[in-house]
């Protein structure tokens, strides 16, 4: 009779440790993401910082439409540089805390609306203005895009 | 017997182990200034949770310090690992693939069986000889780099900015570089690496590099030339984009592909010169994997004699036992990150000078080496 084979902890442990490398990618693969291994879970150069240069404007009126100036954080705080940058160069030094190691150039504009919803709500929690982002953003070697998100239109 | 089964001399766990500690502890020490902006923003609107991603960068801290001292060893790599993990789902700002290599790396080090050293035991004049341990920390290191290579090697044939365009090199160079960083070699290079063709013959060539390493490295014929090659690579990468600590990590791995303990160098001082002894001390204390033979002995100030008998006298030769040691590693890092970021328009420039100088003096001092052993 033959002895029975078994695997060794060490191998287990080994098989485990590769599987997880080639599942967490896979798993985290989009089509719309090129290339699909190209991640914060990946051997890519490309999560890493912005490619992209964009401009950013952001209007703060009253209910009657009537823009007003922006209420900003304190000196020094890196939401108030995001706010006031308007050139691209401005942008890219001002979004890396945003996402300093983008997996793809549009993260810029979801992590940017998520700061601006709060910064939104720590400013006028009644309400009573309304914020318009409008971001137009070109990459070197990737598609250009622009997105306008509207906080707090009048009801 | 297979790799997986044949006990391999503990030294080098040891090191490794004690290498990725201290890595993690200047990983985490130099990202602090920029996560302390991911920080700020994450916590705008929320100020008092600010606490909570500094609580775990402090936990991940304590982790690393106890790895390094390599007690307890499973409970200090969990705490890591759970800290960056807690980090990462609070923050995704935080993360980047290096801290991904570190992150396995750790739990590699961590869960894996052998004997407690820490960079203690490593640091000691009379080391106390430690039992075999199993081969899978070794193992793990080496398949981890592989897997490194072909993983990028499959994102560069996919990546649009690849695929031998060399578009990407393009942009590092022309706008990346010299909006991010200070070091010099990007202003000699800049001018190069902007020719299209020239992009796309590096492009091709980095591919190639990166699709060939993990074959040469597990052929005993060529392992030595790959080790040269892939060491050259990371230094020029690191040298030129300052990645983090990514060259740190893969520079410290190719050691799990390296002998250990074979004595094969030999380092004879003369007693009586004092920076020779002194040279002769240290370097017997760092040299963690037991590649030389370390004697004092009348005769020349400081000889080394290399695995095929060639010997060169003076202080030159120490270049050639640098790349012996993973503590050469150590320091490059500490070079490299030990400022934290705060001072990279000085440190960058200078990091540069050191790396040149010490890549010149290798090469001359294999020269010389090569030199006297082909003179009548």
């Amino acid at each position: 009779m033959e002895p029975q084979r078994t695997w060794s902890p060490a191998r287990w442990v080994a098989a485990l440790y590769l599987a997880a490398q080639v599942v967490i990618p896979l798993a985290r693969a989009r089509p719309s993401r090129v290339p699909p291994f190209s991640s914060r879970f990946s051997w890519s150069m490309f999560a890493g910082p912005l490619t992209a240069r964009c401009a950013h404007r952001v209007t703060w009126t009253r209910g009657d439409g009537q823009e007003v100036p922006l209420p900003l954080p304190p000196e020094g705080h890196p939401v108030r540089a995001l706010l006031l940058a308007r050139t691209a160069d401005e942008f890219v030094r001002a979004s890396q805390p945003l996402v300093t190691y983008a997996e793809d150039d549009q993260e810029v504009s979801r992590a940017l609306d998520e700061v601006l919803r709060r910064h939104k709500r720590a400013v006028d929690p009644r309400g009573e203005r309304v914020l318009v982002s409008d971001l137009r953003c070109e990459a070197p070697y990737g598609a250009p895009f622009r997105r306008v998100l509207t906080l707090g239109l009048p009801r | 017997m297979s790799a997986l089964d044949r006990p391999v001399d503990a030294r080098l766990p040891a090191a490794l182990r004690a290498g990725v500690a201290w890595l993690c502890l200047l990983g985490l020490w130099s990202d602090l200034p920029e996560w302390s902006r991911c920080f700020a923003v994450w916590s705008y609107g929320r100020e008092a949770y600010l606490w909570a991603p500094w609580a775990l960068v402090a936990l991940a801290a304590v982790g690393a310090l106890g790895l390094l001292h390599d007690h307890p060893r499973r409970a200090s790599g969990a705490l890591v690992l759970g800290a960056l993990a807690g980090l990462y789902a609070l923050v995704p700002a935080t993360w980047h693939n290096n801290l991904y290599l570190l992150w396995l790396l750790v739990g590699a080090c961590a869960f894996t069986p052998g004997p407690r050293a820490g960079l203690r035991w490593l640091l000691k004049e009379d080391r106390a000889p430690l039992p075999d341990e199993g081969p899978l920390l070794p193992w793990l290191v080496r398949t981890q780099l592989q897997v490194v290579y072909l993983g990028s090697v499959l994102v560069k044939l996919t990546h649009p900015w690849w695929s031998g365009t060399g578009q990407v090199l393009r942009w590092a160079a022309t706008v990346r570089q010299p909006s991010q960083h200070h070091g010099w070699w990007n202003g000699l290079l800049a001018p190069l690496v902007s020719v299209p063709w020239v992009a796309s013959l590096v492009d091709v060539g980095v591919t190639a590099g990166e699709a060939t390493l993990p074959l040469f490295l597990v052929s005993p014929r060529w392992r030595g030339a790959a080790l040269a090659a892939g060491a050259l690579l990371h230094c020029a990468m690191q040298e030129w984009l300052f990645p983090q600590l990514f060259s740190f990590l893969m520079l410290l791995g190719y050691f799990a592909f390296g002998p250990v303990g074979d004595r094969a160098w030999g380092v004879r001082w003369d007693p009586e010169t004092r920076w020779a002894s002194a040279l002769g001390a240290w370097g017997e204390r760092l040299d963690w994997l037991g590649r030389a033979r370390w004697e004092p002995a009348a005769g020349a100030a400081f000889r080394v004699t290399d695995p095929a008998g060639r010997a060169l006298d003076g202080p030159l030769a120490v270049a050639l036992l640098a790349p012996l040691t993973p503590a050469t590693v150590l320091v490059y890092a500490l070079l490299a990150l030990g400022d934290g970021g705060r001072l990279a328009a000085a440190r960058e420039p200078l990091e540069n000078a050191v790396v040149a100088a010490a890549l010149v003096a290798w090469a001359a001092a294999r020269v010389r080496l090569t030199a006297a052993w082909s003179a009548p």
